[in-house]
């Protein structure tokens, strides 16, 4: 396992979840203890179930543990009151999902904002320029949601998710509701965001192809981790799945 | 298809209470009228009904004076025709029956209240009259009185107690020796009752001891009501009693009783129809909002169930289906409310003393029926355009999340919207001379393009709210803007609904205001005096004392104008109408009429002065011939001897001489005017205070004085129509809370996202409660526009009936914005707690 040094951008220390209670218990995090470096891509995999999708949403301030910590940067989350909670999602987090990422009635450029706007600053405009180069959007600014195709829209969450510059992003399934080139496309961001900006990436995915874009993939099942994989492939990442099912 | 509406129905218990809210609102008012009016007329009816149980025939003047206000005034007959009824075979007992102006006042106080009538009354100790002692003993002599005990009750008054009378012979003290009830009831319907020994009513409260108002009779049995009453018809022929007076049968008086009581109350009836009315359009509106937004929010079920083989007619049905079920059970549930309204109303009417008492609801199913019709029929129709939009959704429908709907902005609606508006100016411009068909389709137009043209107003004030308030109040500002924008035509069908009602209530202050200012304009013009004493009541009596004492202190210059029930036409054709009585000397000093022809100076006891427009539709110039008629008996051919353009008077001034006698004509004096020497002055104000506080039934007014008693007349009326239009307020508030409910319910995934990515529960709230003030704003543009029109069209349409003056009340207005858009800002208070716990995860789960 990783230590949680000050390289960290978020982790997680025994981390417990458990849903219900009495016959219907379901402990969907049972001790979880994870770290990610700053500056890689790290995916979770596992199968339905596993808790892949608990683990993201309380690491990233969403939903509370039963027990155990969580924190991003050298802040502690378990101490925060939902307006300090908010106000951390907004200044040090980002979020890709899987589908509804963008705000209807804004256009392409104040959904990229968004966060910035929300929190009433300009933000910096040479980086937000940057991003939107990267991301190859300048084009569509001014577009709304429906009028960008599925691609493109994901593209603008992604451009969201790396405006404010945040600590950590986190990625739900970003390729779930893509085809497979658009889908390359997007996770070919998000790779180029990590090498060439700088940033933090923790993806929740279910498919091998996609999590071979990472530098490291963390296996969960039944709420632990089970395993761990650097450099992976999809070959690789395939065949670690396919023991799940044994 | 059925069991899946009502399963659908069912399965949205939130929706389902939304919609219905909407019907159970708009129903509830118009099922309360019918319960209260029902409720008033059975209470009544069995009121007279008790009343008159003893009478078998009733004999009076058939001669009968309809006044200009709607009063009546009947001829008295003659105190001999007793004896001869009495003598009648089958007769058992002749009551006389006297009922005439008689105000009390009581400890300096005037008795009763507002104007209800004031009766003066003759006591028998009989079963034919509906009187009966309660406390104390009948009157025996002329210093005693009993009075009603509602009356007492309000008034405070007890046995022993001391209270003066005024009738047209004067004012007199009495001592109270008697409280009594009418056939149980503790009044008569609101009017005052002071009841006297026969010899005192007939001379102090009918003035003349050979007069009477009609005769009860009561029969011995041997005769039907039909025999005794054509029995007494032939002996009085035979007696020679005046051609005039007619025999009624007891069961005709009561049901004339009856009868002209439920005109009173049908009245009523209609005006409260028309603000149910106006209550129920308005919940018309979110009806349509609601399912509009229901219909919207099920495109993708709706797919769903096309993609699986249902028809379009299906899908389409189903939706009428539950509107049906919305309609009906909203409906039956409004039923109920109005079962409540109308009792708090009587509740609340018989507290201060108007109420018929205690009475048991009249729950009459008629009135059931029709807002049970009504409330599922307007539903029905608001239904129409949702069902046929989901049904026209096809199998293969983009499974879109949320729809940003841009309809409402289309230049079709441009078109439609602006050919309506010249369409309602063209019909208003050709109504306003005289042409009520054409006036209310103009108005019903200007209706139809607020519906038309509102999305075309919400459009661009939402657009440019949304950059405004996004500088001003930052991200939240921005998005309150661009949701109201969303779709233009909910943001604007939400702000008509608080429109109609905002508009209707400039409408009206705009006839209020303009009423006074052209008061203030007519007495201006006409009056070059100082002081006006009148009665408190708007068709009371001055007291022939007051007048006298006036007249003879000499504070001034003083002239009296009195009121008669008349008869006024030419050849013969005589119609029911009140004329001024005046003294043309005193006129020439103190009034200053413009005449187009003659003047007062010209008048004499056998003409007559005329106002323009009843010269013009009398078809009478200056020395033309008018017939004349009084209830004393006189018929004057009178010369037309001046033709008048001051509104404000009655069309038909006549020399105060020409009455030979009031009492018989039954006409008395009504104001005085009274012109100082060098003006208002604070000793002659005392002066006319010292002799007027004798008699708390009459106020001295000056100049400024007349027209603010006259400013808060109207204010009264005012206020009563807006607290009926209050209904509608409150609906279209109501509007507006569902309305952002389901909103904030569509956008549930968009809400918890925006939560997801860093906004805050309090942005959240600040966005729907802008979003809301845009609304209201938007309303209260809509509202002011129309509702300027409104006064405009009422001020312009009454403008030859003493509406002389346009004047827009700019606080009035002022103040119904402000209000509107606090409205709309406590409406937000709801959804926008609701908005802001939205659930993140569930609104980012995948499915």
């Amino acid at each position: 396992m990783t230590n949680t040094t000050l390289t960290t951008a978020a982790g997680a220390i025994d981390a417990v979840k458990i849903y219900g209670g009495g016959d219907n218990e379901v402990r969907a995090l049972d001790g979880v203890t994870v770290g990610f470096e700053q500056g890689r891509f790290t995916a979770i995999m596992g199968p339905s179930g596993s808790g892949k999708s608990t683990l993201m949403h309380c690491l990233a301030g969403l939903d509370s543990l039963t027990a155990g910590s969580v924190h991003i940067g050298s802040v502690e989350l378990s101490t925060l009151k939902d307006r300090e909670l908010t106000e951390l999602r907004r200044t040090a987090v980002g979020f890709i999902f899987q589908a509804y990422n963008l705000v209807p009635t804004l256009n392409a450029l104040e959904n990229i904002t968004l966060p910035l706007l929300l929190g009433g600053s300009k933000g910096d405009q040479e980086w937000i320029d940057q991003v939107i180069d990267t991301v190859g959007l300048r084009d569509r600014l001014k577009h709304r949601p429906s009028e960008l195709s599925g691609g493109q829209q994901q593209r603008v969450a992604v451009a969201r998710a790396l405006a404010n510059r945040p600590t950590i992003i986190f990625a739900d399934e970003p390729t779930g509701n893509l085809d497979s080139r658009t889908g390359v496309e997007i996770l070919d961001f998000m790779r180029r965001a990590v090498r060439e900006l700088g940033q933090t990436i923790v993806m929740v995915t279910h498919d091998p192809n996609a999590a071979s874009y990472a530098d490291r993939v963390i296996f969960l099942a039944d709420g632990r981790i089970v395993d761990e994989m650097s450099d992976p492939t999809a070959e690789r990442v395939l065949d670690r799945m396919k023991r799940f099912g044994d | 298809m059925f069991k899946l509406s009502l399963k659908h129905v069912w399965s949205r218990k939130g929706r389902l209470i939304l919609t219905a809210l909407a019907v159970i609102a708009g129903t509830a008012f118009l099922s309360g009228v019918f319960v209260f009016t029902d409720t008033i007329k059975a209470s009544f009816d069995r009121i007279f009904a008790t009343a008159y149980e003893e009478t078998d025939a009733y004999v009076r003047s058939g001669n009968v004076i309809e006044g200009e206000f709607g009063n009546e005034t009947r001829d008295y007959i003659d105190v001999g025709l007793l004896d001869v009824v009495a003598a009648v075979p089958g007769v058992e007992e002749a009551v006389p029956d006297i009922f005439t102006f008689a105000a009390m006042t009581f400890d300096g106080e005037e008795v009763g209240e507002g104007n209800s009538p004031r009766v003066g009354s003759n006591w028998v100790d009989s079963d034919r009259t509906p009187w009966l002692i309660d406390d104390g003993r009948p009157p025996t002599n002329g210093s005693e009185v009993v009075v009603d005990r509602a009356t007492a009750k309000a008034a405070g008054m007890n046995l022993g107690d001391t209270v003066s009378v005024t009738t047209l012979q004067g004012t007199r003290q009495f001592e109270i020796v008697g409280i009594v009830t009418f056939a149980g009831a503790d009044g008569a319907g609101g009017a005052t009752f002071a009841l006297f020994d026969l010899q005192t009513s007939l001379e102090f409260v009918v003035g003349d001891t050979t007069k009477l108002n009609g005769i009860l009779v009561g029969g011995d049995g041997s005769l039907s009501q039909e025999e005794l009453a054509t029995a007494i018809e032939q002996a009085l022929v035979a007696s020679g009693a005046d051609e005039s007076v007619e025999t009624l049968t007891g069961k005709e008086i009561v049901a004339e009783n009856q009868n002209s009581l439920r005109e009173g109350l049908s009245f009523l009836t209609i005006f409260l129809s028309i603000f149910a009315v106006i209550s129920l359009f308005v919940g018309s509106f979110i009806i349509y909002n609601v399912f509009s937004i229901s219909a919207a929010q099920r495109t993708q079920e709706n797919a769903l169930m096309r993609a699986i083989g249902a028809s379009r007619a299906q899908v389409t049905r189903s939706m009428f289906i539950e509107a049906m079920i919305v309609g009906i059970g909203g409906s039956l549930l409004g039923c109920v409310g109005g079962i409540g309204l109308a009792s708090g109303i009587l509740a609340f009417l018989n507290a201060a003393g108007f109420g018929p008492g205690d009475t048991v609801l009249e729950l009459n199913p008629t009135g059931f029926l029709i807002t049970l019709i009504v409330g599922t029929a307007v539903t029905l129709v608001c239904a129409i355009a949702p069902a046929l939009r989901s049904g026209r959704v096809p199998p293969l429908a983009a499974l879109r999340d949320v729809a940003i709907d841009n309809a409402g902005v289309s230049r079709r609606r441009k078109v439609i919207g602006t050919i309506t508006v010249l369409l309602a100016i063209a019909a208003v411009a050709e109504g306003v001379a005289d042409r009520a068909i054409f006036l209310g389709l103009g108005v019903a137009l200007l209706f139809v393009s607020l519906v038309v043209l509102g999305p075309l107003v919400a459009a661009p004030v939402a657009k440019v709210a949304s950059p405004v308030l996004g500088k001003l109040v930052g991200a939240s500002g921005t998005m309150a803007g661009r949701n109201a924008a969303r779709s233009p035509k909910r943001t604007a069908i939400t702000a008509g609904a608080l429109a109609i009602g905002l508009s209707l209530m400039i409408g009206i202050a705009t006839l209020g205001s303009s009423a006074k200012a052209s008061i203030r304009e007519v007495l201006d013009e006409s009056f070059v005096g100082d002081y006006i004493i009148k009665p408190n009541q708007q068709m009371g009596v001055l007291s022939p004392d007051l007048v006298a004492e006036v007249e003879g202190a000499g504070i001034g210059d003083v002239f009296v104008i009195g009121i008669a029930p008349a008869r006024v036409g030419v050849e013969d054709e005589l119609k029911d109408t009140t004329v001024i009585t005046i003294d043309p000397e005193g006129a020439t000093r103190l009034f200053t009429f413009e005449f187009t022809a003659g003047g007062f100076e010209q008048l004499t006891t056998t003409g007559v002065l005329l106002n323009e427009g009843k010269a013009s539709s009398l078809g009478v110039e200056l020395g033309d011939k008018v017939g004349i008629a009084l209830l004393d008996g006189t018929t004057v051919d009178a010369e037309v001897q001046g033709i008048y353009t001051t509104d404000g008077y009655t069309d038909v001034l006549i020399h105060e001489q020409m009455v030979r006698d009031p009492s018989a004509a039954q006409a008395f004096d009504l104001q005085m005017y009274v012109k100082v020497d060098g003006g208002e002055s604070g000793s002659a104000s005392r002066a006319l205070e010292a002799i007027v506080e004798k008699y708390p039934a009459a106020e001295v007014l000056s100049h400024d004085g007349y027209i603010d008693e006259f400013a808060s007349q109207i204010d009264g009326f005012l206020n009563f129509i807006y607290a009926l239009l209050l209904m509608s307020i409150f609906i279209a508030a109501m509007g507006i809370v569902i309305t952002l409910r389901l909103a904030v319910w569509e956008r549930r995934r968009e809400l918890g996202l925006l939560r997801a990515v860093g906004t805050t529960r309090r942005q959240v709230r600040s966005a729907v409660l802008w979003e809301s003030l845009i609304t209201g704003v938007v309303g209260a543009l809509m509202g002011v526009v129309l509702g300027s029109a409104l006064g405009w069209i009422i001020v312009k349409t009454f403008e030859d009936d003493g509406l002389g003056v346009y004047s827009p009340p700019l606080q009035t207005i002022a103040m119904v914005t402000v209000m509107s858009v606090v409205l709309a800002a406590l409406a937000a208070f709801i959804p926008a707690r609701k908005a802001a716990k939205s659930d993140i995860l569930a609104a980012i789960a995948t499915t």
